[in-house]
């Protein structure tokens, strides 16, 4: 009885986490204490298991050497769990700490569940690490690389993290920050001290500008409640481990009429529009969640359901730069097409987009380079894919966007389709260019460029190219919908083998 | 009042001039139409205020990253 009394009164205390400064410190800045935090997380309110509470117990500041780690049910769900203590020395990575954290990482893999990282510190207790920073207590990214792709991890980012623990949220398969967050390589202390910059930490790493410059955070939210409720919508969207298929959920129908289809897309194919209205009357309703909606928005990419089931989708956005894919949105594209093939999550492609950008800006952005990552992706991702040629499919950008001869199971156009080396204007412009010029009449001339135009656009013309089998069918927009839940249904037991090789020579795809 | 700068975000050719100097804009109107892949790129301002400069005309090759238009804010 004394004995039981004793571990109650202890867990008791350590459930309090830091001293009474430490709260104090973490209510200034607006942040929940980690165990209010994890109630907006897990059912019924705490970890389902917790491990390594008595960590350092013997020093009264130390409660759980300021992380608590263990599994936790979302919705159902079991994931584990690591999550900064705040008030404990500002959650920073202490022996024991670091212990944790690993050992959480290591019980994941062999669990084969999810891990989420909610991340409050101020990084490592130099002092206490060994300080050589390379002792094998701190191989932390070496589990996030060996996760990665097996497990799903996702992160919450709450405070500001600068130097070594700043890689933990990059590691994360999706990256949700607090609006006042921040992470870097470097401190803006240690970047005046390194390189002369003056620098304020929002300036060098907030959540608006890795949301939409440097393409390392997925979403920016302004309360933990949000950043809580994307981590359970991505929990339920994504497997357990790479061998299994993502859960399924009750079909919806969309909230838009698939019938609009043929509306939203304008008939002039110059003309922009936004392609979220298509997507809305395409997935089910409410069912469509945007990665990395801040950065490289010609390209939308997300996940959604489609009659209860988890499709990726990846869509060229017409109202954004034209539609036109960037070396930004390369990365993105193929970023995006690698997690959901991981993860066996299908893919429908929407493409509608006038090609690679062309120009001296994007060649010195690498615009071959990274857009081969983008082809690379869709070459390589096995999980079943569906092409759906909406409107423009000019140049390479229909190889990144899972045309033709790129392998998709099947290619859909729709009516407003048009497949072509390039758009008429440039194309007649590239093969006509010296008779055109040779017309000296200026009206003349006008009224050749245009039938040639006239001549051209016609030899792509859908109900040919259908007829001669480039695409694989020509569907009325409303049957979209239809056609995909059928053409999934029919590929869900999809296997390809590959040439059996150690791995691509390609990294980052 | 702060001067804002509205930058073009993708290379291409002005086909529209929109707005007049000193005009009265609402955040989102566009200013400009250009042309680039082929495509049709509206910008659109990101306040509302009144425009003090204009950089560019019809027929000009526009470079990312350059300024089109200044425009001064004004608070709602």
């Amino acid at each position: 009885m004394e004995r039981e009394e004793k571990v109650l009164k202890e867990l008791e205390r350590i459930k309090k986490g830091g001293p009474q400064r430490g709260h104090e410190k973490q209510r200034a800045e607006g942040k929940l204490f980690v165990r209010d935090r994890l109630k907006l997380f897990l059912d019924d309110g705490e970890p389902y298991t917790e491990f390594g509470r008595f960590a350092r117990s013997g020093d009264p500041e130390f409660a759980a050497d300021g992380i608590v780690t263990g599994t936790g049910k979302i919705d159902g769900r079991l994931v584990f769990f690591a999550a900064n203590d705040y008030t404990v020395k500002a959650g920073s990575i202490g022996r024991y700490h670091g212990q944790k954290f690993i050992l959480s990482q290591i019980a994941a893999i062999r669990a084969r569940k999810p891990m989420v990282y909610l991340v409050d510190s101020s990084g490592a207790r130099i002092d206490e690490t060994g300080g050589y920073h390379c002792e094998r207590s701190i191989g932390l990214f070496y589990y996030h690389s060996i996760m990665s792709g097996f497990v799903p991890q996702i992160g919450v980012l709450y405070g500001t993290c600068f130097a070594g623990t700043a890689y933990t949220p990059v590691f994360c398969d999706v990256l949700i920050m607090m609006k006042d967050a921040a992470m870097a390589i470097a401190s803006p202390r240690m970047v005046k001290m390194v390189i002369g910059e003056d620098v304020t930490p929002q300036a060098l790493g907030g959540a608006q500008m890795h949301a939409s410059v440097s393409g390392s955070c997925d979403f920016v939210v302004d309360t933990e409640e949000q950043a809580a409720e994307i981590v359970k919508k991505l929990v339920g969207f994504l497997p357990d481990n790479s061998d299994c298929l993502p859960p399924e959920a009750e079909a919806r129908e969309p909230k838009t009429d698939p019938a609009k289809i043929d509306d939203i897309i304008p008939p002039d194919a110059n003309r922009p529009y936004n392609v979220r209205k298509l997507i809305e009357a395409f997935v089910d309703a409410d069912s469509f969640l945007e990665i990395k909606a801040k950065y490289a928005q010609e390209l939308v990419v997300g996940f959604a359901r489609l009659g209860g089931k988890v499709i990726g989708i990846v869509a060229n956005q017409p109202s954004v730069k034209g539609g036109a894919i960037f070396p930004e949105s390369s990365d993105k594209g193929a970023g995006f097409i690698w997690l959901c093939d991981a993860y066996n999550i299908p893919l429908v492609y929407l493409c509608d987009t006038p090609g690679f950008m062309a120009g001296s800006a994007v060649e010195r952005g690498g615009i071959l380079r990274r857009g081969r990552n983008f082809i690379f992706a869709t070459s390589c991702a096995t999980v079943p894919r569906i092409c759906v040629v909406v409107r423009k499919a000019y140049g390479a950008g229909i190889y990144a966007m899972s045309g033709p001869a790129y392998d998709p199971d099947i290619t859909l156009a729709l009516p407003s389709a048009e497949l072509a080396v390039m758009g008429p204007e440039a194309a007649i412009n590239a093969v006509f260019f010296n008779k055109l010029q040779a017309i000296e009449d200026k009206e003349e001339r006008a009224k050749v460029e245009k039938d040639l135009r006239d001549a051209y656009r016609e030899g792509y013309n859908i109900f040919k190219l259908a007829g001669e089998m480039i695409v694989d069918d020509l569907i009325p927009p409303r049957d979209l919908r239809k056609e995909c839940i059928r053409y999934f249904e029919a590929y869900k037991d999809k296997h390809v083998d590959r040439p059996k090789r150690r791995h691509a020579t390609i990294v980052g795809g | 009042m702060e001067v804002i700068k509205v930058i073009n975000e993708m290379a291409g050719t002005v086909v529209e001039v929109r707005v007049s100097q000193e005009a009265n804009i609402q955040e989102g109107d566009t200013l400009f139409v250009l042309e680039s892949m082929k495509m049709q790129i509206e910008v659109q301002t990101p306040v509302s205020g009144l425009v003090r400069k204009i950089n560019v005309e019809e027929g000009d090759f526009i470079d990312e990253g350059s300024v089109l238009a200044e425009i001064e804010e004004v608070s709602g």
